[in-house]
Parts: C-alpha cells; sequence; structure tokens
C-alpha cells in the first residue's frame, strides 16, 4: 500500500518539476521574443500554454485522486496540498507568458519607442525568481526560499521605475502612449510572474515546515 | 513441528491402548468364561451331593440362596424352585437346551445371549437322581459390555496421555529444533547438530560460497566503474527507463550543483530543468543519439546523449558532458577576430582599388598622380603593418618563432625603443623619458622590445602636443615593473576592460587618423601572458594613462 503511495508521489514530484521546466521555457521563450521583436519566438510561447494547462489539469486529478484514495497525513498531506497550490500559480505564470507574447505580437510591427534597459532586467529577475523557486522545491532549501522572498523586492522597484518612465515618456509626447501602455502591462506581468513565483516558494516553504507565511495553517 | 510430533506421539499411544485392551479383554474373557463354568459345576456337585441325602428336594431348597441362579425343573418340565424369581410364574422349561441335555445324558451345557442387556448367562443343568432336573446359571457381560463399562476410564486415561504427549512433544520438538536455530550459518561446515543435516550444510556451504564471489566480483566491478567515472573530467549520467538517474558521477555532480548521492535514484528534472537537455534525452529515448549545448554559470557544456540498446529495445540512456568552454570561447573569438580582419583589411583595399581605378582610367589628373600614388603607398604600408601584427599575434597563441629566451636589460631596451620613437614624439612636441633601475629579466627580446614599442608608440598616439611620455623601471614589492605613463587623453572608465582586446577602439572615428591597427595593445597583453607577467592599467579620461607591466 505505502509502495504504491510512495510510487505516486514521485509520480506527483516528477510532473510538478515537468510543469515547472514547461513554464521556465514559456518565460524565456516571451522574454527572448520581446527582446528580439521575434514573432516566431512569442507564436511559440503562446502555443505553450495549451501544455501547461494540460499539465495543470493532470496533477490536479493525480492529488485528488492521491488525497480520496491514500487519506494522506501530515507531512505527505501537506506536500499534496501544497503542490495543488502550486500549480495554480504555475498555471497563471504560464498564462502570464503566454500573455506578454501576445502584447509582443502585437508590437512586432513598431520599433521601440525606448532602448529597453529596465525591462530585461525585470525579465531576468522574474526567471530567476521561478527557476529559485523550483529549485527551492526540489532541494527543500529554505534559504532558497527566502532568497525567492527578497527577489520580488527588486522586480516591484524596477516596475516603479519602469512606470515612472514610461509617465515621462507620455508626458513629453502623447503619441508614445499606445506603446507605453503595451510596455506598462509586459512590465505589470513580469511584476505578476514574481508574485507567482513568490507564492510558489511560500508553499515550498509549507511543504516544509508546515508554516505558511510564518503561521501554522490548522 | 510440535504439532506433528503431538499427533504422533497421541496416535501411537492410543493405538496402543486400544490393541492392549482389546487383546487383554479377549484373553481374560476366556478365562472368566471357563471359570463361570467351572464355578457353576462344581455347586452342581454340591448340590447334587447334598440332594443324595435329603429325601425330599422340595423341602431342601426351602431358604436356599446362592450367588447363582439355581432352579429346580421337574422332569415334566414344570419349575419346582427358582432361587431368584417366583417358581409358580415360571413356563414350562423342558423345552431349554441344556435341560433337555440333562433329562437325556444326565447333564446339559448352554449359553444363551441378551441383546437387550448385552449379557451371556451361562447355563449347567444335572439330573438329579428324583428324576428332576437342578439348573444353575450366572450371567456375565459380553465383550461389547466389558468395553462400554471400560469406555469412561479409557477416555480419561487417554486425555491424561494426551496432555502428557503435548508436553514431551513440545519438549522433544524444542530439543530437536535448537540446535538447528543455533546453527551458524556464516560457517554452515563447522555446526555439528545432526548429521542428517550435512547433505543441506555442505549445499550451503557451497551457495554461501558462490554468493560471496559473485559478491565480490560485483564489488569489483563496481569499484571499478566508480574509480572510472569518479576520476572523469567529463560528467557522466546513466538514466532508467523512467528517467531516474542510475548513477551520476562526481564531474556531473559538479556541473549540476547537486550532490550525487542525494539525486541518485530520482528523475533528472531534480538535476535539470533545462530544455535542451530533455529533448536530447527524449531523441535518445528513440534510439538516435543527439547532443545540445548548455551554458551553466558561465561555463558551457556539450552534452552527448546516447540510448543504451538491449535487444532492439531503448533500456536506458547515457548522458555525457563535456566542458568546452575554451574551446567554445576561443571558436568565438576566432570568429570575431576573422570577421575583424576581413574588415580591417577591406577599407585600405577598397582606396587602394579605388585610387588605382582612377589612375588606370586616366580620369585624375597629372598633377594628382603623385598625391594617388602616396595614398595607396600609405595603405598599402597599413595593410602590412596590420598583416604583421595579426602574423605577430598568431605567432604569440602557438607560442612558436620566439627565438631563444635570455636576459634582458630592460633600461637598456626602452631606452634604445625611445631612441626610435623620439623623432615622432617630438614632431608631435611631447617629451619623452626613460629612467629607472638597471633590471633585467628573463624573457624573448624580440617581442619585449615589440610589447613596449607598442606601449610607447600608443601612448604617443592619444597624448596631444605639450605631453610628456614616461617610461620608468623599478621594483616594486619584489617585482620588476616596466611602467608607461602619459599625459594623454585617457581612456574613459567603460572603456577600460575591453581595450586589450582584438580591434578594440575607444573612438572608432580616431583610428583613421592615428593609423593604429587596434591590435597593439592585444600584443601587449598576449606578449604578457608569454612572459608570465601582469597587466595593470590606471587610467582617467582627460589626464592620461599609465600601463605597468609586472614581471615575475
Amino acid at each position: 500500500m505505502r509502495n504504491r503511495f510512495d510510487e505516486q508521489l514521485c509520480l506527483l514530484n516528477k510532473e510538478l518539476l515537468e510543469m515547472g521546466a514547461l513554464i521556465e521555457r514559456s518565460i524565456k521563450n516571451a522574454t527572448k521574443a520581446l527582446l528580439k521583436q521575434d514573432v516566431e519566438t512569442a507564436k511559440a510561447a503562446i502555443g505553450f500554454d495549451k501544455e501547461v494547462d494540460q499539465k495543470e489539469r493532470d496533477i490536479e486529478a493525480l492529488c485528488i485522486k492521491l488525497l480520496l484514495q491514500q487519506q494522506p497525513v501530515a507531512g505527505d498531506l501537506r506536500l499534496i496540498s501544497a503542490a495543488m497550490k502550486m500549480i495554480t500559480d504555475m498555471e497563471r505564470i504560464g498564462d502570464q507568458a503566454a500573455d506578454i507574447s501576445e502584447i509582443v505580437i502585437h508590437l512586432s510591427g513598431t520599433p521601440y519607442i525606448k532602448k529597453l534597459v529596465h525591462l530585461p532586467l525585470m525579465a531576468d529577475g522574474a526567471i530567476n525568481m521561478v527557476s529559485a523557486s523550483l529549485d527551492a522545491y526540489v532541494a527543500k532549501d529554505l534559504g532558497l526560499v527566502r532568497r525567492v522572498i527578497e527577489m520580488d523586492d527588486v522586480i516591484d522597484n524596477l516596475f516603479d521605475i519602469i512606470k515612472n518612465e514610461l509617465i515621462e515618456l507620455i508626458r513629453k509626447d502623447a503619441a508614445y502612449g499606445t506603446q507605453a501602455i503595451d510596455l506598462l502591462m509586459i512590465a505589470k506581468y513580469f511584476e505578476r510572474i514574481g508574485d507567482h513565483a513568490q507564492n510558489i516558494a511560500e508553499w515550498v516553504e509549507y511543504s516544509i515546515t508546515g508554516k505558511h507565511k510564518g503561521e501554522y495553517l490548522t | 513441528m510440535t504439532k506433528r510430533i503431538f499427533r504422533g506421539i497421541f496416535l501411537t499411544a492410543l493405538v496402543a491402548m486400544i490393541l492392549a485392551t482389546a487383546l487383554m479383554v479377549m484373553s481374560l474373557y476366556d478365562v472368566y468364561e471357563k471359570r463361570i463354568t467351572e464355578e457353576l459345576r462344581s455347586e452342581a456337585g454340591y448340590i447334587l451331593h447334598a440332594l443324595s441325602r435329603e429325601n425330599d428336594e422340595s423341602e431342601f431348597f426351602d431358604g436356599f440362596t446362592s450367588k447363582n441362579r439355581v432352579t429346580l425343573v421337574a422332569a415334566d418340565g414344570t419349575v419346582l424352585f427358582d432361587s431368584t424369581a417366583d417358581a409358580s410364574r415360571l413356563e414350562n422349561h423342558a423345552n431349554r437346551p441344556e435341560i433337555a441335555k440333562a433329562l437325556i445324558a444326565g447333564t446339559g451345557e448352554s449359553q444363551r445371549y441378551s441383546s437387550t442387556l448385552a449379557e451371556t448367562t451361562i447355563y449347567y443343568a444335572v439330573k438329579t437322581p428324583d428324576g428332576n432336573v437342578v439348573r444353575l446359571s450366572n450371567t456375565r457381560s459380553s465383550i461389547f459390555g466389558i468395553f462400554l463399562r471400560i469406555t469412561p476410564i479409557f477416555i480419561v486415561i487417554m486425555s491424561a496421555v494426551a496432555v502428557v504427549s503435548l508436553i514431551i512433544a513440545r519438549y522433544v520438538s524444542k530439543r530437536i529444533v535448537n540446535p538447528i536455530n543455533t546453527l551458524n550459518l556464516d560457517a554452515p561446515l563447522e555446526n555439528d547438530a545432526y548429521d542428517e543435516l550435512s547433505p543441506l550444510l555442505l549445499r550451503l556451504d557451497r551457495q554461501r560460497k558462490q554468493i560471496a564471489r559473485q559478491m565480490q566480483s560485483l564489488a569489483m566491478k563496481q569499484t571499478e566503474f566508480s574509480a572510472v567515472t569518479g576520476n572523469m573530467r567529463e560528467g557522466l549520467i546513466l538514466l532508467d527507463p523512467n528517467n531516474n538517474v542510475l548513477s551520476v558521477n562526481a564531474s556531473a555532480a559538479r556541473i549540476f550543483g547537486v550532490e550525487a548521492d542525494k539525486v541518485t535514484g530520482s528523475n533528472i528534472l531534480e538535476l535539470t530543468r533545462n530544455t535542451l537537455v530533455r529533448e536530447t534525452i527524449q531523441t535518445a529515448r528513440k534510439g538516435v543519439s543527439a547532443d545540445a549545448m548548455i551554458e551553466r554559470n558561465g561555463r558551457y557544456y556539450q552534452i552527448l546523449t546516447s540510448p543504451i540498446m538491449q535487444n532492439g529495445i531503448t533500456t536506458g540512456v547515457v548522458l555525457l558532458m563535456l566542458d568546452i568552454t575554451d574551446k567554445y570561447t576561443a571558436e568565438m573569438s576566432r570568429r570575431e577576430f576573422t570577421a575583424n580582419v576581413s574588415h580591417e583589411l577591406r577599407t585600405p583595399l577598397t582606396s587602394i582599388s579605388g585610387y588605382a581605378e582612377i589612375m588606370r582610367d586616366g580620369v585624375a589628373q597629372p598633377e594628382d598622380m603623385k598625391n594617388f600614388a602616396a595614398r595607396i603607398y600609405d595603405e598599402a604600408n597599413r595593410m602590412i603593418t596590420l598583416v604583421n601584427d595579426i602574423m605577430e599575434l598568431s605567432r604569440l597563441d602557438e607560442h612558436k618563432g620566439l627565438g631563444q629566451k635570455t636576459d634582458i636589460a630592460l633600461l637598456e631596451m626602452s631606452r634604445s625603443v625611445a631612441k626610435h620613437l623620439i623623432p615622432r614624439a617630438e614632431e608631435k612636441g611631447i617629451v619623452l623619458s626613460v629612467d629607472g633601475e638597471d633590471l633585467s629579466v628573463t624573457g624573448y627580446p624580440s617581442l619585449l622590445n615589440e610589447m613596449i614599442y607598442n606601449l610607447v608608440d600608443n601612448a604617443i598616439k592619444y597624448t596631444d602636443t605639450g605631453g610628456s611620455i614616461k617610461i620608468n623601471i623599478n621594483w616594486d614589492s619584489d617585482r620588476v615593473v616596466l611602467s608607461v605613463c602619459d599625459t594623454g587623453i585617457g581612456i574613459p572608465h567603460e572603456h577600460q576592460p575591453h581595450v586589450f582586446e582584438r580591434f578594440y577602439r575607444v573612438d572608432k572615428s580616431h583610428s583613421k587618423s592615428t593609423g593604429g591597427t587596434g591590435l597593439g595593445l592585444s600584443i601587449v597583453k598576449n606578449g604578457a601572458a608569454v612572459h608570465d607577467a601582469d597587466i595593470e592599467l590606471e587610467s582617467e579620461e582627460g589626464k592620461g594613462t599609465c600601463v605597468r607591466l609586472l614581471f615575475r
């Protein structure tokens, strides 16, 4: 009985990591598409979202099956419930990567109104956060969890900087407005990706320690 | 064990008991019957003897008592007396076999069996002198009756036997099993439990030796394998059909930043989620080798993935990781260099061909011809310088044609370089001076000469009129230091890390006017590497530049 359960937990672990790999790929592709204004890559990145959604359903089904059939307790229960929360965030990250790609396609015809300086930094930060949160899950590393949470502040700061820059641009010339808003949306999506990565990291912490945001869930 | 022994003992006891009882009962039964008959006969004898003294037989029997039943029957069969029943109520006995026999032969015997009482009655009849018949009878149980009577006792005895045999069985089985349980299986032949066990122990011993041999050879293979893979610089990972890690060597663990023991048995995803790696694994699963290049922590790795085939089925995947950082960066810089060289060579060639075309077509005025020829000559010279520099660099790359290492007096060499360059410096109104201690280093004279020349030449190029250039040789913390300092335009901070790169120019538009190839400092850097010397660059925009060569 326990053997079969362990096998299924292993499968869950594997599926989670696969989903993680999928979203990492999505964000990387979306970022690449954004920086190079590459429509093909952007289209591919949008296509990945379907895979991510399918993975989420698979994992959800697996988690529910585990909960019903094995009635896990303690650490196992935490792991499974954390997994269910994590996939929601991962799925949102996948969506946001697809959203970024769509804007990139929309922007592809026109050159950018300014050299992208902070946006690549934000993208890098977001990718690093997602990777680090997944690494934290793999290594069960609380130090990495904390680093992910710290990294989110950097991303938030970058978003503020970008927002102010774009406001300046619009003030200078209203014609910049259309693209400025699109770029702001992209920045916002990256900022959201960072938030979701932070959520994932917090659920990783919960699955290790039983504490979520420093509090025991009863 | 106990159960079996118990059953054996109990059954044996039961059978023995039954047989013994049956035999005993049967043999005793005969004796018993004979004794009863004897008794009847002798009593009949006594009665007959007594009757012969009496006159009236009926009177004799008044108040007669006996252990046996005594009956007096008249010759016609009428019962005259009975010791246990009322004679008048008894029926005619004439047809009883023993009485009939007695009337004819004088004595008669018979036995009758009563199935209801499980009893046999023995009769003995004697004819009296009066012509009557005296009959004596006694009852005894039948064999079956005896058995019936014995049964309760038998059951009691058998339960006692059962208890005793259970205890014995326990004890015996313990006695038997104990030596087997305490067998030393590590050395089967050193036991002396039972002779009957020796075939088993022999086989155990043989199998134990075989297992030990196999284990040893396995362990040896394992050690060989881990010795080979553990000392490999290349990373090696073996995957099972489910993409779980079977084995990961130290290098691979280092490349992916994991602990080898921890990840063994877990999914490859815990090592890396790199899409390229996963794609190569998927290709390998289909039975085709694949390769990919990944970047990790600033180093480049080529990943070769091959399927492990058994009977045409892919049973596993091998990943081999080669660190190709050096090769990759060398390849990159070579490509960049080639692109740069082509570009640098094309520029003078375009001018040369342009001027030559004008001259060939005769469009040029005769007075311009000299000017054009001079341009062609200049550009050709630039190309020669460039080609020389490139050749010098490639010689440095391959460490060939450098000549012999000798002791070089740096001060003397610097002075001779300065002597060559002073005219050019004076032309620009720059003061060039050499001073310092007379120190020497071991090195290649021509290369060192060129390095100093390039440094000073560069300084002259980037120093404006009225500036000064100082070459200085001295000791600094046990190292010989040669420095070339100018008061020129300096190098902006962001360009400083790159000035030693090939074809790198701070000011792209400046190159034409100064006539440099962009390779000078690169030669200095490579030359310094050949001499095992360090380079320090100190520069401030608008104030000047100092380049120091620190020799070992």
